[in-house]
């Protein structure tokens, strides 16, 4: 597993387009796993870190043999955040069924519980937001994923991007308002 | 396009800060692409919205909503769950199974060389951090020459660097860590209580912990931090295993006592005062050596028989820094066996784990076991078991019912460690008030004066008018002179501690370096002084003193009035007089000489006073202290005997009955009163009786009255010294008779001398080989400083044994017409005792 992984690394720094697409399953699967084992052994009361989360699947798919290798990381993040948006998200869906199917008794969702304490709904209609976003500004989009959905700080996310800090800050700026305006443009309640 | 141009818009836009202004700049921007200024000014209007959904940070407890900006949204703080997975060089942390004081404990896996569980140890960021790995590379070799079963293994060590903000390094920096061998066991107090193992079982178990570090004090590790926690109970085969754990641990962590970090180690220490020995608590960092191992084994062995610990656990962690170290240092244990009895209704539950009944089990302790527990946990090292093998060994004495080593304390043994107790407060308060010198600046122009170079400093301070140059070095040196000053300070205190421990060569080492760091003030040389004095190390504290006084020691202040015969002894007849003088000077108009002045007077062969004048003063004050002797009950002899001040007496009387304060170092009467019983017979080691032992430091009440035997041997000196032989003898045969007296060694010297001048040469030379003995086996004495016998004084005053030389030299040259062999053996044992104490 590690080894597909550094290769696939290494491919992805190569240019390869293709690799990308390799890698995120991957980081969506050890995610997923990671969670679910988060899930069994924390308290309740705990709730989960991202950029935890996150870390840890990238140590765990490495093996710890490039941990330090910056380039690699920078890739994984890209992955590995959306891998988190896409968790997170599945999750929110999956308990807006339940709740539209009106389910009274209370299920178990193993993996992803805890994950999401933001409201369901609220979380549901921001995914839709930053798709939008995704296909006029698919930087802006990539920010937010990193920066939200993974947890990345501004450095992090500035090293991931390979902008600088000052450019992610100004990008996060305008990400934010511009997914504000759409969320408020769509509630009838809001702007007239 | 569109998009671009409202996103560059609103990017400067934002910038600037004035909301009319920024209106007003849109207004502009938009006017050449009219249909994007409503969409800019509602990206702005988002932008100002403070309900953001990404400003709530995800799935985490919303404790500060609102509190975010947006650009200063972070990473959550992890949690410590967090670290699992991570690898920490070749480590796979896999669980967390500990957090202290000092950091966090995970169980790892290492993959190679060898695939295995360890135990990973990951310290707390902090300021020492980068030598903890330095200090542990220093213990290596010897960490790893261990191998005992009881003792848990240290394989590495490293430091862990991870350049993220990872979640073991949230402040990301660099974290020592330290991989040992993993047990899965529980403290062993824990352990005796949960299997109610017995008395006798639990000091099976314990043994075997004496065993592991007797181990690894022969292999040249101590513990430093031995407790509960440290000491792990695991099962094998059904059999308890006790296992140590953090060998070499404590030290590499431990950090150097500074300002700085004292209150940082304070805090530190806190999980562990409750087990930590006296000199450990004082953190002078290098005192620590293999006894206090002992100590804290003491205090274990402690709680396993008593189920609680010696120092009460919740007033130790409310107790503040000086008074934690107070406690430790000075408060007396209570036996374990009266700590169980006061325990009360937690009596029951605690017997209840031993296996024994609640009436039964304090005097199961009684006798035997407290003594040895009290041993372990002697506040002087010197008096706990020498190793952690004579602990255990003493333990196998007590479980076949043989003697222990350890005895109940003695009476003469509790007066000892009653004016040990009050030594320590007096020297405390020295302590303060060197600190408070030091430490202010109205005290640097004091000494400035003291150092004799007040002119120069004047000088330089007139300069520093002048120019502005020179004002910096005038300023520097007095900060030089500060800083050193300090030092030497400190030096003074810990070798007061040594001392105080008995650790004499490395007390003299320290004030030697004292006093090379301020050879230019006497209280330097006055401290060493009284130092040299303690060990009997005449010549080298003659040589201070005299060096004191020059730098303007006060004449009788530090001098003390058996000064010049010290000077004397090494052969400076100008201090000797000079010294006298000085004395003499302090005697009131028509007044009387004090029976030490007039001993000082006495002892030369020519006198330092009119020889009429010294007989006159002796018969004077001889007389004053008959008739004062009829007023004094006994009782106020023993109050004296004892150093206490006699309360019973009118005030008027109290006067004369003064006692100084005693010197730390100085030989005199033990101060304070016992809180029962009799002191020490008269002729025991205890002290010198009466004012005829010279101190310094103090103002001495002139008119102390000396016992029966001094005033004598003073009386019959005089006489002798006026040419009056028969009255001489007379007054020396009454000394005899004073039972109480132990200087009449003294007197066969003195007979010799005497006899010789009466043409009497077979009684002179019968005399002379009496005192040759006496001064032979004080020579031999002088050699070994340290012993106990030394250090007991002699078993009297010093001045006894100064007199004793000087009246043997004096006889010599009269009677065999040289003391050059006297002279040279006396030299040979200074200077050999002051190689036995390595130097």
């Amino acid at each position: 597993m590690s080894q597909d992984i550094t290769q696939i690394l290494k491919a992805v720094e190569d240019g390869d387009q293709q690799a990308t697409d390799q890698l995120l399953p991957l980081v969506y699967a050890e995610l997923r796993r990671l969670a679910a084992a988060k899930m069994a052994s924390e308290r309740p009361d705990q709730t989960l870190q991202p950029t935890a989360l996150v870390h840890e699947a990238f140590m765990r798919l490495l093996g710890g043999e490039q941990p330090s290798q910056w380039d690699g990381r920078g890739h994984f993040f890209a992955a590995a955040s959306e891998a988190m948006r896409r968790i997170l998200i599945d999750a929110a869906r999956k308990r807006s069924r339940l709740k539209r199917g009106g389910a009274l008794v209370r299920v178990e969702l193993k993996d992803d519980d805890a994950l999401v304490e933001v409201a369901d709904e609220k979380l549901l209609e921001l995914d839709d937001a930053l798709q939008k976003l995704e296909s006029q500004d698919p930087e802006a989009a990539k920010l937010v994923e990193l920066r939200y959905f993974t947890g990345l700080t501004i450095d992090e996310t500035a090293e991931t991007l390979g902008v600088s800090p000052r450019t992610v800050k100004r990008n996060w700026a305008y990400a934010r308002a511009w997914l504000q305006r759409e969320l408020m443009s769509q509630d009838p309640n809001s702007i007239p | 396009m569109e998009a671009t141009n409202e996103k560059a818009i609103f990017l400067e836009a934002i910038e600037i800060e004035n909301a009319d202004e920024r209106a007003a700049f849109v207004e502009n921007q938009c006017a050449h692409a009219p249909g994007i200024q409503s969409a800019v000014q509602a990206l702005l209007a988002a932008h100002e919205e403070p309900d953001n959904p990404l400003d709530q940070p995800l799935a985490t407890p919303r404790a500060n909503p609102g509190d975010e900006q947006a650009d200063t949204m972070v990473a959550p703080r992890p949690t410590k769950s967090d670290a699992v997975g991570i690898m920490i060089d070749r480590y796979k942390l896999m669980e967390q199974i500990g957090e202290g004081g000092f950091g966090l404990v995970f169980v790892a896996r290492q993959a190679e060389p060898v695939r295995r569980d360890v135990a990973l140890k990951i310290i707390k960021p902090g300021s020492g951090n980068k030598d903890v790995i330095a200090r542990f590379e220093a213990e290596r070799q010897a960490l790893a020459m261990m191998d005992h079963p009881n003792i848990a293994r240290v394989f590495d060590a490293g430091v862990y660097r991870d350049e993220t903000r990872g979640p073991l390094s949230p402040l990301g920096s660099d974290r020592p860590y330290f991989v040992m061998e993993l047990v899965r066991g529980v403290p062993i107090t824990e352990y005796c209580d949960a299997e109610k193992m017995t008395v006798p079982k639990r000091l099976e178990l314990f043994s075997a912990v004496c065993a592991a570090v007797q181990h690894a004090h022969q292999k040249g590790v101590i513990h430093r931090d031995l407790k509960p926690s440290n000491v792990l109970v695991t099962v094998h085969d059904g059999e308890p295993v006790a296992k140590v754990i953090d060998f070499g641990v404590a030290k590499a962590i431990g950090t150097q006592l500074t300002d700085s970090t004292i209150y940082t180690r304070f805090h530190s220490m806190i999980g562990t005062p409750l087990y930590m020995s006296p000199e450990q608590a004082e953190m002078t960092g290098s005192d620590t050596d293999t006894r206090s191992d002992i100590y804290s084994l003491g205090v274990l062995l402690y709680e396993l028989l008593a189920g609680i610990t010696p120092f009460d656990r919740h007033r130790m962690s409310t107790a503040g820094f000086d008074e934690l170290r107070r406690i430790i240092r000075d408060e007396e244990p209570p036996r374990p066996s009266d700590r169980l009895k006061g325990l009360g209704d937690d009596l029951n539950r605690v017997a209840k784990a031993r296996g024994e009944d609640a009436n039964q089990l304090p005097s199961r302790l009684e006798g035997d076991l407290d003594w040895i527990v009290l041993k372990a946990m002697d506040k002087n090292r010197n008096r706990r078991y020498e190793s952690a093998a004579a602990f255990a060994a003493d333990l196998r004495n007590h479980l076949h019912d043989k003697p222990v080593i350890a005895r109940p304390p003695s009476r003469l043994y509790l007066i000892q460690k009653f004016t040990r107790r009050n030594r320590a407060a007096i020297v405390t308060s020295g302590l303060v008030a060197t600190a408070l010198i030091a430490g202010l600046t109205g005290s640097l122009w004091q000494m400035s004066v003291a150092i004799g170079e007040r002119n120069d400093k004047d000088a330089a301070l007139q300069q520093a008018i002048a120019a502005e140059a020179e004002a910096r070095d005038a300023k520097q040196e007095v900060e030089r002179f500060a800083e050193s000053l300090k030092d030497a300070t400190q030096l003074i205190a810990r070798a007061y501690t040594d001392t105080e421990n008995e650790d004499f060569g490395d007390a003299l080492e320290k004030m030697d370096r004292a006093v090379a760091l301020q050879p230019n003030y006497y209280l330097t040389h006055l401290q060493r002084a009284q130092l040299h004095l303690r060990l009997n190390l005449w010549n080298h504290a003659a040589d201070d003193f005299a060096t004191a006084v020059e730098m303007g020691a006060p004449a009788n202040g530090p001098g003390g009035e058996s000064l010049p015969a010290l000077f004397l002894l090494n052969g400076n007849h100008a201090a000797y007089q000079s010294a006298l003088d000085a004395l003499w000077a302090t005697i009131p108009e028509g007044g009387i000489a004090s029976w030490n002045i007039l001993r000082s007077a006495l002892i030369a062969t020519n006198p330092g006073r009119d020889p009429g004048l010294l007989l006159d003063q002796s018969t004077r004050a001889f007389e004053r202290d008959r008739q004062s002797a009829a007023d004094w009950p006994s009782f106020a002899d023993a109050m004296r005997f004892l150093g206490a001040p006699d309360n019973r007496r009118p005030p008027d009387d109290r006067r004369r009955e003064r006692v100084e304060p005693r010197d730390f170092f100085g030989p005199g009467p033990p101060r304070g009163r016992p809180q029962n019983g009799p002191g020490p017979p008269l002729g025991n080691e205890g002290g010198p009786i009466n004012g005829n032992a010279p101190g310094f430091g103090g103002n001495r009440d002139r008119s102390f009255r000396a016992p029966i035997g001094v005033q004598r041997y003073v009386l019959g000196l005089a006489a002798y010294r006026n040419g009056e032989f028969d009255s001489a003898l007379e007054h020396w045969q009454a000394a005899l008779e004073d039972r109480g007296w132990r200087g009449t060694q003294l007197l066969k010297p003195l007979q010799a001398s005497l006899y010789h001048q009466q043409g009497d040469h077979e009684a002179a030379n019968a005399a002379l080989q009496a005192s040759a003995s006496s001064v032979d086996e004080l020579l031999s004495r002088l050699q070994s400083p340290t012993s106990e016998e030394t250090t007991a004084r002699f078993r009297g005053p010093w001045i006894d044994q100064v007199d004793l030389l000087l009246l043997h030299r004096e006889a010599l040259q009269l009677v065999k017409g040289s003391s050059a062999t006297l002279d040279r053996q006396l030299a040979e044992a200074q200077a050999s005792a002051r190689e036995r104490l390595g130097f």
